[in-house]
């Protein structure tokens, strides 16, 4: 029964740790800009995972980007690319799938996209973790490019690197690092006066190339990177020479076992990168045993080439970005290609009555982008029961004679759904930049056979088949144990485990900047129309005619159903147009319009837009949005947008002490009245305070986070039945109060650095009805505590070492038995400690951790885990390492102790040790070649 | 790497090297060869041969300037918190300065003139006997001669005459007097394509089309 109610946790909002019956998380702290971020999820329960994915998205934005989880060391982990983690915060959820379709959300929710768990994300670090580079604190305009310009093209053996740093006084001129595609060149950097100058003594080669140089301030804080690129050239006579290539090789076995269920993976990565001339070419492979035509795929292939700076073609999985709100980032198997041309020309303009008229100078670049794919594969059908065919039994048909049909619905199957989508931006002057984008994304229904294997099973209760035995059949044996002249017919649409879908969105969006993009005004507008049963194909003129009366007179409303019907005809390789299964099905809220049409207009319901100012000025980074998602605005690009809302935000940040000292304040109104329709809203005003504090290097850093959140939903009086009886209390007004502090301590002595890192953090409600509640009113908000510290050594041997320690108490409400209102608390801790030592002149590393987590309880409730890992790298020839890694997590609870059940099957209700269990274990061998 | 004199202010840096060009660091009395990506310092002196080319680019605000073949000037420049306050001596020789615009002065002396600035892209021929030609191709140069201190006002289209006998004046530039500027030719940044155009009236304009 507990365990039923821990399933109702209900962490509103954000959350730093997350914790049920089911598993254990902690979100990640202590977080640099840049730094990828691992999500790891580890699993108590029996449930056999299929597969995992980890959603995550910068904070407030609308979109998910989504990156399959892998089973590591008996977790579920996702990694966060470092790219997307920025000074803004990540919100990020999961949902592992189990091998029976069930799906356990994290945070556990039914809703975990409306409500992801957040990342504060150190804008600035003085600790030890300084070599990771992206923390983008300052604006770097001030550092000039003098040589080569961006985009320019150059003769190899002419080259001159060159960076001014004369307007940027805080940049530290001893610590800096320069990368020619990727290939450090600091030591032949200088800096003096002022100036970074390098002339490259070996030759670069033909084709394009990209120069990154990373600076500190004399604080040690990390800017980011300044990066552009430059084409070098030589004459075709030596493009044979110029040809170059690159790449690995890594073949990977593994073997995991949890919830006793062993999956075994052989995994095979090719990456390949060559270079000749103006042309780069890169060419990935990832294969794995686990690929299977019963689910999506899981190899991956792509191959890029990059011409010059201008173009690039991508082929296989690629990743897209067209508009955040139409496609951004999610995986297509197809093409994409990327145009970028710059244009630059004037006009001295003709010279009348001593006046000049007509002359001009414009600059800028065009930008065409296109994509065409599929967004997901085709699946025929599953394994198992029902996952091919589904006998429907409430639909037994008679033939011309009598005798029975049984009628089959198909089961188990994914559309292909085809994409094809463009965007076509320009820039003038860099002061204004637009772009307008569309995007189509149909199922293929047609792909999908009516007729496949007729080896799964499917059900038939015995008061089809008479048979009390058997339950399952094959459409043969079916077929055979019927009687008489009884048949079956499968149907060839209008299945019942989804229907094909259609959507079309598109929209446009402007950039204008002042002051040397100081102030920059943005706008993006956006709409979609979305067919939610393609089956039905266009709407044909006599249904439209019966579409609002049950008269035939040849009108939809008072319009001739002959205009309509060839508007949609004439539209149809567009899009299929049906009103009863689209949405929206006109564009503008008739009922709206009568109020105010520029309302209805700004309030179409399949509208998205935004509104956005941005300032930079005297340390303050001010962002000022609108932005609004009309309730049946979809994109097929971007399935986990939010829609339904209308939000404004007012942020700045604001640095002094010479960006040592940082402030984050914000303001965020959310709600989703978006008509007059809409009698209860729920609103959201969120309140945001973020500081850090980074004195300087070899100094502790402080950050401390508050976010007060209030939620009501619009009623504001109690349900009562036609008599005044009390029925219910619905009202909602609440207030969470987080509360994050984050201390990062360097520490340096002889013969050790040490990094220290306390984290400090609490989760809690206040119902502002509390005083008007009845006693058996149900709050569902868990409240959560937590405190973690890490201790991490390098000492001047090549050891390494790191401990964390975590405490987490969770106060979860439920009702209990009695439906009485109630609270479980629980204090999860967990301790975690790892080192890694190297030998032979690091050419072999060994790594051994330990981790223990209980749940805290007592008697039969109390579960731990204890947890060894153990693995090593060893080079065994240049370029050609071997790595092992494996691990085993034992679970000792006391559930199993004294239930007089055999729970370690040995046929003996013995009792002894059944209490201990592996929970995971796995083993993986990994062999890599670099070339 | 390539450094001037330690101890003296850092202004520009050396991006291109053609053919003979040859560097007299200041506080030096001799020339040694220059090589790009030299950091120059305020007073170092810069000489060409017959086909030698050079390019700088100062560090304040990457203004650049071009000495063509047979030129011999000084680079000097007063560093302040936020600027460069620049003063190229130029006794002979083809120069191209493409100033940005500047908090501070640009002034380019030769024997004949002085040629002040504040954001523009021109081209300065100076002949110790013949005097100075100053082509405009894109702001305002305003040209002051020495002996007369009479000065006029180059335009986009215009170049100014200025000579060592006080003589001073401003005339319409002939396409082909533009002197050829080296690094265009190479494949560094846009190439233009020019088209001249000329008016009923004689008038000369010509229609630059920068393309990559």
């Amino acid at each position: 029964m507990k365990v039923y109610f821990l399933l109702i946790i209900s962490l509103f909002s954000t959350g730093l740790s997350q914790s049920s019956s089911l598993y254990y998380h902690k979100t990640p702290s202590d977080i640099n800009t840049g730094e990828p971020i691992e999500i790891s999820q580890l699993l108590f329960t029996d449930l056999g995972i299929e597969q995992g994915m980890l959603y995550f998205r910068n904070k407030g934005e609308m979109s998910y980007q989504e990156v399959e989880m892998r089973f590591v060391d008996g977790k579920w982990v996702g990694l966060i690319p470092g790219d997307r983690v920025t000074p803004i915060g990540i919100e990020y959820l999961s949902v592992l799938t189990q091998f029976d379709g069930g799906r356990i959300a994290l945070p556990l929710l039914d809703n975990p996209f409306d409500n992801p768990l957040i990342i504060n994300i150190n804008a600035g670090n003085s600790s030890n973790k300084s070599s990771k580079i992206n923390n983008s604190i300052k604006s770097d305009s001030d550092i000039l490019i003098l040589a080569p310009e961006n985009g320019s093209f150059q003769k190899s053996k002419e080259l001159v690197i060159s960076v001014s740093l004369f307007n940027s006084p805080e940049v530290d001129q001893k610590s800096y690092q320069l990368y020619i595609d990727d290939v450090d060149f600091t030591q032949e950097t200088v800096i003096f006066g002022d100036v970074l100058s390098l002339v490259p003594d070996t030759d670069l080669g033909i084709g394009l190339h990209k120069i990154k140089i990373l600076f500190k301030t004399t604080y040690g804080i990390p800017l980011s990177p300044l990066e552009w690129s430059f084409s070098t050239s030589k004459g075709l006579s030596s493009l044979s020479e110029s040809f170059s290539y690159k790449g690995s090789l890594v073949r990977k076995k593994s073997s995991n076992t949890a919830s006793k269920i062993t999956v075994n993976e052989d995994q095979f990565n090719l990456r390949l990168e060559a270079e000749a001339g103006w042309v780069k070419g890169k060419y990935s492979l990832k294969t794995s045993s686990r690929n299977s035509k019963y689910s999506q795929p899981l190899d991956r292939r792509s191959l890029s080439l990059q011409i010059t700076d201008y173009l690039r073609i991508e082929r296989g999985d690629v990743y897209p970005s067209i508009s955040p709100l139409i496609l951004d980032g999610k995986r297509i198997n197809g093409r994409y290609t990327k145009a970028d041309l710059n244009y630059g020309f004037g006009f001295n303009g003709i010279d009348l009555f001593g006046r000049t008229f007509l002359d001009f100078k414009l600059k800028g670049n065009v930008e065409l982008k296109t994509v065409s794919g599929n967004l997901v594969e085709e699946v025929q059908y599953k394994k198992g029961v029902n996952k091919a065919y589904q006998l429907l039994e409430d639909l037994i048909q008679y033939d011309d004679f009598g005798n029975r049909v049984y009628v089959f619905s198909r089961r188990g199957y994914t559309f292909p759904r085809k994409i094809n989508a463009a965007r076509l931006a320009f820039s003038f002057n860099n002061r204004i930049k637009g772009g307008f984008h569309f995007l189509k994304a149909k199922d293929d229904f047609e792909k999908i056979k009516t007729n496949v294997s007729f080896d799964n099973l499917f059900s038939a209760s015995e008061s089809i088949t008479n048979d009390t035995i058997i339950n399952y059949y094959t459409i043969p044996q079916f077929l055979d144990s019927l009687i008489n002249q009884d048949t079956i017919r499968v149907k060839t649409k209008n299945w019942n485990n989804g229907t094909p879908e259609e959507n079309l969105a598109f929209g446009f969006d402007l950039e204008g900047s002042l002051d040397n993009r100081k102030l920059l005004f943005q706008l993006g507008w956006n709409m979609s129309l979305t067919n939610s049963n393609i089956w039905a194909g266009t709407a044909s003129k006599d249904s439209l005619d019966l579409m609002m009366d049950t008269i035939v007179d040849g009108k939809l409303l008072d319009i001739p159903i002959g205009d309509i019907g060839d508007f949609i005809e004439s539209y149809s390789d567009i899009f299929t147009i049906h009103p009863l299964y689209m949405a929206p099905i006109i564009p503008i809220d008739p009922i709206a319009a009568e109020e105010s049409q520029i309302r209805a207009i700004l309030n179409m319901p399949s509208s998205a837009f935004y509104m956005r100012a941005k300032a930079s000025y005297s340390f303050n980074n001010v962002l000022i949005e609108y932005k609004q998602l009309g309730p049946e605005y979809r994109t097929f690009g971007n399935p986990y947008l939010t829609n339904n809302i209308r939000e404004f935000t007012i942020n700045d940040r604001l640095s002094t002490l010479g960006r040592r000292l940082m402030f984050v304040v914000g303001y965020r109104y959310r709600d989703n009245k978006l008509s007059d329709l809409v009698a209860n809203p729920v609103v959201s005003r969120t309140f945001s305070l973020n500081t850090t504090l980074v004195p300087g290097p070899g100094a502790p850093s402080i950050i401390v986070n508050i976010q007060s959140i209030g939620r009501t939903n619009g009623i504001d009086s109690l349900d009562k039945d036609q008599y005044g009886n009390f029925l219910g209390d619905s009202r909602e007004n609440s207030q969470a109060l987080n509360i994050m502090g984050s201390v990062n301590i360097p520490g340096k002595f002889e013969k050790l650095t040490t990094t220290t890192s306390i984290n400090v953090s609490s989760i809690t409600y206040l119902d502002n009805l509390a005083s008007q509640r009845k006693a058996s009113y149900f709050f569902s908000k868990s409240e959560t505590q937590s405190f973690s510290a890490t201790f991490s050594t390098r000492f001047n041997i090549p050891l390494k070492t790191s401990s964390t320690f975590n405490k987490t108490m969770i106060n979860t409400p439920y009702l209990d038995v009695n439906n009485i209102a109630s609270v479980q608390e629980s204090a999860w801790t967990s301790f975690s400690t790892s080192s890694q030592y190297s030998f032979f002149k690091n050419k072999l590393r060994s790594r051994i951790g330990i981790d223990f987590t209980s749940n805290g309880e007592k008697g039969a409730l109390a579960t731990k885990l204890f947890g060894a890992k153990l693995g090593g790298d060893w080079d065994i020839l240049d370029k050609l390492t071997l790595t092992l890694n494996s691990s085993l997590r034992l679970i000792d609870t006391n559930r199993n102790k004294n239930d007089g059940k055999d729970n370690d099957l040995d046929g003996e209700i013995d009792e002894l040790r059944e209490n201990w269990s592996i929970s995971n274990s796995g083993i993986n061998i990994t062999l890599g070649y670099r070339f | 790497m390539f450094l001037s004199t330690a101890n003296a202010n850092k202004i520009a840096v050396v991006t291109k090297v053609k053919g003979l060009v040859e560097l007299m660091p200041t506080g030096n009395k001799l020339f040694s060869k220059l090589k790009a990506g030299t950091i120059l310092a305020d007073g170092d002196k810069i000489r060409t041969g017959t086909s030698g080319f050079a390019a700088i680019i100062f560090i304040d605000d990457k203004s650049t300037l071009k000495l063509k073949g047979n030129s011999e000037a000084v680079i000097t420049g007063q560093r302040t918190a936020a600027s460069i306050s620049k003063k190229i001596n130029i006794d002979s020789g083809t120069i191209r300065a493409t100033i940005k615009k500047q908090n501070s002065s640009f002034v380019i002396q030769t024997p004949t003139s002085v040629a002040s600035v504040k954001g523009t892209d021109f081209w300065l021929l100076t002949d110790p006997d013949k005097g100075d030609q100053v082509i405009g191709l894109e702001g305002i140069v305003s040209l002051k001669n020495i002996e007369t201190g009479q000065d006029v006002d180059v335009v986009q289209g215009m170049s100014g005459i200025s000579t060592p006998d006080g003589d001073i004046g401003v005339e319409e530039t002939e396409a082909s007097s533009i002197p050829t500027d080296p690094s265009d030719s190479s494949e560094e940044g846009p190439s233009q394509f020019k088209i001249y155009l000329e008016g009923p009236n004689g008038t000369q304009k010509v229609m630059v089309i920068e393309y990559q």
